[in-house]
C-alpha cells in the first residue's frame, strides 16, 4: 500500500479541564487503515480485487463544528478508483496509539507528568508536497506484481443458513463474513490440549469468495496448518522462517491455492497458580490479544480480511475462542460463522486432509534433513 | 542520435509470506543476501522495526530450491532470472 498525504498530523493535547497542554507530532502509519479502505472499496463493488488501486491519498475529513485544522477523521482516495468513490471515513481515534506513544514528548518536557491523563484532538496541517519523502528502495523496482485474489462466486444466504455465530458480544455487521469448520477448532482444540502449559498455534488458510448476489465478500477457513518449528513458551509462541516454510510446502502439496487467511494461537492458563480473589481483578485472568499478538498480526496480516483466532484456558471448564480482526484500520474482536461440520465444501475431503498432514510431517522431517 | 548498451539484467520476484504483496525486482548481483534483504524489506513495505523498536529477522526462501538462503551467499551466484523469492519474518506472539 503506497499512500501519500499532502498533510501532516499533530495532536493538540489538553489537560482534563480543557486547558491546552502543547502540540504532539504524529507520524501514523496509514497502511492499515488503506489496506481497510481498499477491502470496504472491493466489498460494495466501487474497486476491483487487483492491487493496482492499492496507492492512493489520505485526505482529512474537517470538523463540521469547529472546521479546519480539526479532524474527525479520513478518508483514503485510490489513484485508479471513480474520483466519485469516496471511501469510508476512519474516524479520528485511529490516531489514539500514535498519540499515546508520541505522548513521551511532553513527558520528557516536563508538560505532563508520567501517568497523567490528556485528551487530544487531531489536526491536519497542509504540507509543501516536496517535502515528502520517497520511498525507501524505490530506486530498485521494475514493476508491481498486481495481486489478484481469485474471487470464486458463492451463494452467502446459502452459506449463512448453514452456519452458526461465534463471538455473539464482538459481533458487528460492518465485519465481512468469515467461515470456519468446526473441524479446524477442533483440531486447534487437540493442540491446546497436547501444548499443555505451552502456548502452541498454526496458520489458517483457506479462500476469498464474493457473494453471487452481491459484491460481497466472504473468507472461507477450510485448515489450520500447524505451526511446527516455532519456539514455544509459557506466555510466547515465536513463528520462525522455518515455521513458514512448512507453511508453504504444506499449501502446495494441497494444490488448491488457497491463501493465509490468518493464524490461531493459546494461551495457557496465566493464572493457574493465583488465588481465587487474584485471578477476579487479573486481566491475565480474562481473553486478550497481547501487544506481540496485535505486533504479529499488523507485520505479517496486515491485508483487512485477515483473522485472527485466540483460544484461552481462563480456567473455566470449556476453553475461550476469541476472534480478531480489522475495522476501520485497527484490530478489534470480532464474530465468525462456524460451519457445523456437514458442510459439503469443508468435509467432502476430510480423509484426505488427514493423509496429507501425514505427508506434510513426511516432508518436514526430509527438509530438516536437506 | 542516442546509442544505449542494453543490459541483461536480473530480475526476480519477491514477496510477503502472504503472497498480498509481491513486486519484480531487479537484483544487485554483487551484493550478499543480508545486504539485499534490506533493500527487499524496504521495497515491499514490510515493517522494519517492531512496536519495542528491535529490527525484524527476515529470511529469503529460494522458491525454486525450497531453502532459505545464508546471508553470507552472493545474490548473483545463487539467483536466476525469474525466480521467486519469499521473505520469512521471525515474530512473536505473547
Amino acid at each position: 500500500m503506497l499512500l501519500r498525504s499532502a498533510h501532516r498530523y499533530v495532536a493538540e493535547a489538553l489537560d482534563l479541564e480543557g486547558r491546552r497542554l502543547g502540540e504532539l507530532s504524529l507520524t501514523p502509519d496509514f497502511s492499515p487503515a488503506g489496506e481497510w479502505s481498499h477491502l470496504e472499496g472491493v466489498r460494495c463493488g466501487a474497486l476491483d480485487a487487483t492491487a493496482h488501486h492499492r496507492s492512493g491519498v489520505v485526505e482529512p475529513v474537517f470538523d463540521q463544528t469547529t472546521g479546519p485544522p480539526y479532524v474527525t477523521g479520513f478518508r483514503v482516495r485510490f489513484d485508479a478508483a471513480d474520483p466519485t468513490y469516496n471511501g469510508p471515513e476512519i474516524p479520528w481515534n485511529y490516531f489514539q496509539q500514535c498519540v499515546e506513544g508520541s505522548s513521551a514528548q511532553m513527558v520528557n518536557n516536563g508538560t505532563l507528568r508520567a501517568g497523567e491523563q490528556f485528551v487530544y484532538r487531531v489536526c491536519a496541517i497542509l504540507v509543501d508536497r516536496n517535502q515528502q519523502a520517497r520511498s525507501p528502495g524505490s530506486d530498485i523496482v521494475i514493476d508491481d506484481t498486481p495481486v489478484t485474489l481469485a474471487l470464486e462466486s458463492v451463494s452467502l444466504d446459502r452459506c449463512l443458513a448453514g452456519a452458526s455465530r461465534l463471538g455473539r458480544s464482538a459481533w458487528s455487521n460492518r465485519d465481512f463474513p468469515v467461515f470456519v469448520p468446526s473441524s479446524v477448532l477442533d483440531e486447534a482444540t487437540e493442540m491446546v490440549d497436547a501444548a499443555g502449559e505451552r502456548e502452541t498455534g498454526g496458520i489458517l488458510i483457506g479462500y476469498l469468495r464474493r457473494d453471487s448476489e452481491s459484491p460481497e465478500l466472504l473468507a472461507e477457513i477450510t485448515a489450520q496448518i500447524p505451526a511446527t518449528h516455532a519456539d514455544a513458551g509459557h506466555s510466547h509462541l515465536t513463528f520462525t522462517a522455518d515455521t513458514w516454510s512448512a507453511v508453504s510446502d504444506a499449501l502446495a502439496l494441497r494444490g488448491r491455492n488457497e491463501i493465509l487467511l490468518g493464524w490461531w494461537h493459546s494461551h495457557p492458563n496465566f493464572c493457574r497458580h493465583c488465588a481465587a480473589v487474584m485471578r477476579e481483578q487479573c486481566a491475565l485472568a480474562r481473553p486478550f490479544f497481547s501487544r506481540d499478538d496485535c505486533e504479529l498480526h499488523r507485520t505479517v496480516f496486515d491485508t483487512a480480511f485477515s483473522v485472527a483466532l485466540l483460544i484461552s484456558d481462563v480456567g473455566e471448564e470449556n476453553l475461550r475462542y476469541d476472534w480478531f480482526g480489522w475495522r476501520d484500520g485497527s484490530i478489534v474482536t470480532r464474530g465468525c460463522h462456524l460451519f457445523p461440520g456437514d458442510e459439503e465444501s469443508i468435509y467432502a475431503h476430510r480423509d484426505e486432509c488427514t493423509t496429507l498432514r501425514a505427508r506434510v510431517l513426511n516432508l518436514q522431517e526430509k527438509h530438516h534433513e536437506y | 542520435m542516442g546509442q544505449v548498451v542494453a543490459f541483461d539484467d536480473l530480475c526476480v520476484r519477491a514477496s510477503d509470506v502472504t503472497g498480498q504483496r509481491s513486486e519484480r525486482v531487479q537484483v544487485p548481483p554483487n551484493t550478499t543476501v543480508g545486504e539485499w534483504i534490506e533493500t527487499l524489506v524496504n521495497r515491499l513495505r514490510l515493517r522494519r522495526k517492531d512496536g519495542d523498536g528491535n529490527p525484524y529477522a527476515y529470511r529469503p526462501r529460494l522458491e525454486r530450491e525450497g531453502r532459505h538462503l545464508n546471508a553470507t551467499e552472493i545474490v548473483g551466484e545463487v539467483l536466476q532470472q525469474d525466480d521467486h523469492v519469499v521473505l520469512h519474518p521471525n515474530v512473536n506472539a505473547g
